[in-house]
This record gives C-alpha cells, sequence and structure tokens, in this order.
C-alpha cells in the first residue's frame, strides 16, 4: 500500500504525529477538493431554485444520498438523512421518539456511552417519566449481555448502544443487543461514530433501526452527519428541526410536513458537506474496507502490546478492541502526559474524553487516550513510545 | 527546550507532586469548589474563618494535573495569613501574569515559574483553575 499519509496535505504542512482521529480525523485532499470546488465551481440553492446551479447542486446533493445509502447498505431497508453529526442524529431521534416514551416503559443504554448517547435519553427520560436503564459492563470492559437481557424487557421502548466505545476502543456485539431489542419490539439505535471510519458497517447485518454517524471522524467535513432511518420507523418519528424545506403545507392554523428524509432537514443543507462527505466516502472505498480494518486492528494491537511492554496500563481489555487505546502512565495526570507528548508534536487526548459515567464506573478520573487512523503507521507507535519515556523522566 | 518542557518548571514539578496546603480541613466555614468541566480536574477550597478581614487558614484537596495542583498550592500558600484586600491583589496580578494578552511581569518570584503558561494556552484553564474560584469567592465577601 503506498504511503497514505501524502493524501492528507496536513502532514506536510504541520508534520507531527496524530493519534487522535477518535476526535477528529484529518482530510484527505480529494475531500479538501469537493469542499472547494462545491463553493467555487457547482454551489447554488439545493431543492430550492430552477436555475443550472441549483440543480446542479440538488442532483449533487441526491447523488451523495445514494452514495451513502449504498455505504451503510440502507438501499433495500431504509433512508438516509443528512444531519449536522452524530449529537445531531442521536437528539432528532430521542425527541422524535418521546412520544412513545410514557410513564412505566422504559430505554436502555449502556454504561460505555458517549455523553452524546447518554444525555438526550437521560433528559428525553426525565421529561417523559420513562425509566432510563444502563446496560452494565463486563471487568474486562465489554457489555454484560446477561445484564442487557435482564434491563431490555416488554415495555422497552428504545435500546441506544455505541458500535465502538470511544474510550475503550470495545466492538460491541450490536446485533445481540438489536436482536433483544427487537424480541421485545423495541427500536434500536446505533451510535456508528468510533466504527465507521474503522470497519464496514451494514445496517442489515447490525438489524438496527437507527444508526447514526459523522462525517468529520471518517475523513470528511465537520458539520454533516448521517442518520439512518429503517422504512417502518420514518413515518413514526416526529420531525425534529423545524422550519424551510421539511414541510408541505404551511397555514395559518397548521402545518403538514414532508414525508421521507426531507422531513427531518429542515433549514439549507450543507451542500459543501456533502459533497466532502460522499468524496471521503469515494477514498474509503478505493482503500477498501478489507485493508482498512486489518490495519486499523493490527496499529491497535500493537499499541496496546508497546503499553503493556512499557508496563503503561491499558483501560480495559474487551475482546475485540479498534481504534482507541486508553492508558494511563504511572500516577501522571493525563493532561500533564498529553502536554509533554504535544511538545513532540504528538496528538492524543487526555480527559475524560466525554465518558464520564463510564470513568465514574471503572473510578478513574481521567485517561489519556491514542487513536488510529488510516495515515498512521508503527513509526507513529515507535515516536510515542520514545516520548512516553521522556513523560516519564519529567516526572521522575 | 520546547515550550511544553518549559512549563514543567522544577518548582512547578515540585510543587505539583508535594503540594502545600493540601488537606481537608475540619472545620471550615466555608468550601469554595474549582472545578473544569472540560478535563474534570476538581478542586474543594476550605476557608477557615471567611468573615473576617484576612485569610487566616485556606486548604485545599481533589484532583488535577501538576500544573492546576502546583497553581494551588502555590497561590494558597503565598495568600496564607493575608488581608482579603491583599489576597486579592496577588491573585489578580496571577491572573494577568496568564493573560496572554497582557505583556506584564509579577516580582512575586514563586509564581512568575507560570509565565510558560502563557506560550501554552491549552494550559491555561489548569493554572488559574483555583485562582480565579477564590477571587470570585472573595470578591463576593464584599457584597
Amino acid at each position: 500500500m503506498r504511503e497514505i499519509k501524502k493524501d492528507f496535505p496536513i502532514f506536510s504542512h504541520y508534520p507531527h504525529t496524530y493519534l487522535d482521529t477518535a476526535a477528529t480525523a484529518h482530510k484527505p485532499q480529494v475531500v479538501i477538493d469537493a469542499v472547494s470546488q462545491t463553493y467555487s465551481e457547482t454551489y447554488g440553492s439545493v431543492h430550492r431554485g430552477l436555475y443550472d446551479l441549483s440543480v446542479r447542486a440538488s442532483d449533487g446533493f441526491e447523488q451523495a444520498r445514494h452514495c451513502v445509502s449504498d455505504f451503510i447498505h440502507a438501499n433495500e431497508t431504509g433512508s438516509v438523512v443528512f444531519t449536522g453529526g452524530t449529537t445531531d442524529g442521536i437528539n432528532l431521534v430521542a425527541r422524535g421518539v418521546k412520544n412513545l416514551l410514557t410513564p412505566g416503559s422504559n430505554l436502555v443504554i449502556t454504561r460505555m456511552e458517549h455523553h452524546a448517547n447518554f444525555v438526550p435519553w437521560q433528559v428525553v427520560a426525565r421529561e417523559t417519566g420513562t425509566e432510563l436503564r444502563i446496560i452494565n459492563l463486563t471487568p474486562m470492559g465489554d457489555l454484560d449481555m446477561r445484564h442487557a437481557e435482564q434491563l431490555i424487557d416488554r415495555d422497552t421502548k428504545i435500546v441506544s448502544v455505541a458500535h465502538i466505545s470511544n474510550l475503550l476502543g470495545a466492538v460491541n456485539d450490536v446485533k445481540t443487543i438489536t436482536d433483544l431489542a427487537r424480541k421485545y419490539h423495541a427500536l434500536s439505535l446505533v451510535d456508528a461514530a468510533q466504527s465507521i471510519g474503522h470497519m464496514s458497517v451494514d445496517v442489515r447485518e447490525l438489524g438496527c433501526d437507527f444508526l447514526a454517524f459523522s462525517g468529520h471522524k471518517m475523513y470528511g467535513p465537520t458539520g454533516i452527519g448521517v442518520l439512518y432511518v429503517r422504512s417502518e420507523c420514518l413515518e413514526m418519528l416526529e420531525p425534529f428541526r423545524y422550519g424551510g424545506g421539511m414541510v408541505r403545507e404551511v397555514k395559518d392554523e397548521g402545518t403538514t410536513y414532508r414525508s421521507g428524509p426531507a422531513g427531518f432537514e429542515g433549514g439549507t443543507p450543507n451542500l459543501a458537506g456533502v459533497m466532502g462527505l460522499a468524496a471521503a466516502i469515494r477514498y474509503l472505498q478505493r482503500l477498501g474496507f478489507d485493508y482498512i480494518q486489518a490495519h486499523s486492528r493490527r496499529l491497535t494491537e500493537k499499541l496496546v502490546d508497546m503499553f503493556k511492554e512499557d508496563e503503561i496500563k491499558v483501560v480495559g481489555n474487551p475482546r475485540s478492541r479498534l481504534g482507541s487505546v486508553s492508558f494511563l502512565v504511572d500516577d501522571i495526570h493525563p493532561h500533564d502526559v498529553a502536554s509533554i507528548l504535544a511538545g513532540d508534536r504528538i496528538c492524543v487526548r487526555g480527559g475524560h474524553h466525554c465518558a464520564m459515567p463510564l470513568l465514574r464506573d471503572l473510578a478513574i478520573p481521567a485517561t489519556t487516550r491514542a487513536s488510529i487512523g488510516i495515515y498512521n503507521g508503527e513509526e507513529d507507535i515507535h515516536t510515542l513510545r520514545q516520548s512516553l519515556v521522556k513523560v516519564r523522566r519529567v516526572f521522575s | 527546550m520546547n515550550n511544553t518542557h518549559k512549563l514543567y518548571h522544577p518548582l512547578i514539578l515540585e510543587h505539583g507532586k508535594r503540594p502545600r496546603c493540601f488537606y481537608p480541613m475540619d472545620g471550615a466555614a466555608r468550601i469554595v469548589e474549582a472545578y473544569n468541566p472540560i478535563c474534570g480536574d476538581q478542586f474543594q477550597i476550605f476557608f477557615k474563618e471567611p468573615e473576617l478581614q484576612s485569610v487566616s487558614e485556606v486548604s485545599f484537596q481533589g484532583y488535577g494535573c501538576a500544573v492546576s495542583i502546583a497553581a494551588s498550592s502555590m497561590i494558597l500558600e503565598r495568600i496564607q495569613g493575608l488581608s482579603v484586600a491583599d489576597a486579592q491583589r496577588v491573585i489578580g496580578s496571577f491572573l494577568q501574569l496568564l493573560d496572554k494578552d497582557e505583556d506584564i511581569s509579577i516580582d512575586d518570584e514563586p509564581l512568575s515559574v507560570f509565565c510558560a503558561v502563557r506560550e501554552n494556552p491549552g494550559r491555561r484553564d489548569c493554572a488559574i483553575l483555583s485562582a480565579r474560584a477564590i477571587l470570585t469567592y472573595l470578591e463576593n465577601l464584599k457584597e
């Protein structure tokens, strides 16, 4: 495989070791070009103009929707709604199913959720008097499936679960969870923010009703995301963002809404973001997910092995780990670790990783996290290793 | 030496490892919380007798990085026994020192080691965490 780093201009403009893809990924030139070309060559109002630029913009927008739909294998089962990102998509569903939630019913999430898949459910549960149930983890850091079986029952309305934990890197057995949900006629949502850039995501295989992800973690632009909605769920989902573009007819006495994805896309759409996202998808498809996943797995394992060899504590030991590894260097605060690494132009994340309920459960205030992208190589892990020696020296 | 390594001045490392005034105070009259929701650093700052005109005894405990612990330790050590007005002045000039837009130095030798924070803006919130909480508390005493 040719050197992928060369596709990402930021590495030549600012040489550095980037191990923070779980927070946000760098952008290949093809994505930057797609965004730039949209604004400089094909920009226009989507679905709102009769002039040629608008028609071309609208065509590009809908082609991108097809591209996303192919990407997650959604053509036969549901629709792609463009959102602002994963957080936006999950909020859309949490608000959209609110009418299903009543006192006596429950909704189920897990202990390892990012705040984006925790707080919206906590809020909507409080507003509706619904019980919020949280699936525990095993001591290794996997979902406790026996606990899941206890929590998901005939009063469960929706189950929302991360495909991959942003803190532990644990790859969850999502299919078992969605099967459980379906058994009790509950809906299911998969937060694919951390998996979408590392593995082939197939909504048919996952068996979910909703799936949310962001463009920026899969080498696309910020401010664009995707919510997959299974066809049968489109009608029951209440609109979330009211305004222009999502309405059928507006009268003084009331408004009717468009059916399909358009009913959830109020406001002027993010055309450049959508075009950049489609370019990112084509880029990943050219590399192929067989290669991408194998690469991510190999480097994730290398990271874990390196930490273990150097007696750096790795947080969790899940059966399958992809992309992210959280670690603790002796008793040195993660911010101090991240700061000294930053001095060597190594980018990692230090802090709570928007996963406070998980850290509280683990009785750890914060961790440092290294995460892998397609541009990383073993040399990046070696650079990290060298710099961690320095961290220990400063705090010895 | 790059900016990050300048940040870890021996005095900061020393206070980070062995903070002064670092104990929970029995019978504290007031407990002020200093919390940074972005990184999770969290201290409780104990005041023995807040109603008086001076900071007679002050201590802290909690969780933080070397920079936030060292800054808390050195600030608390510095204001111990000062009048409320003097404590405010010390903390005020410390906060000014860390302001990237303020080109000043302070003659407070120990606290001036935090100058390097200006070159590491990502760590400014660590250094000012306790100072800001204490200053807010002292200012509210007047009302």
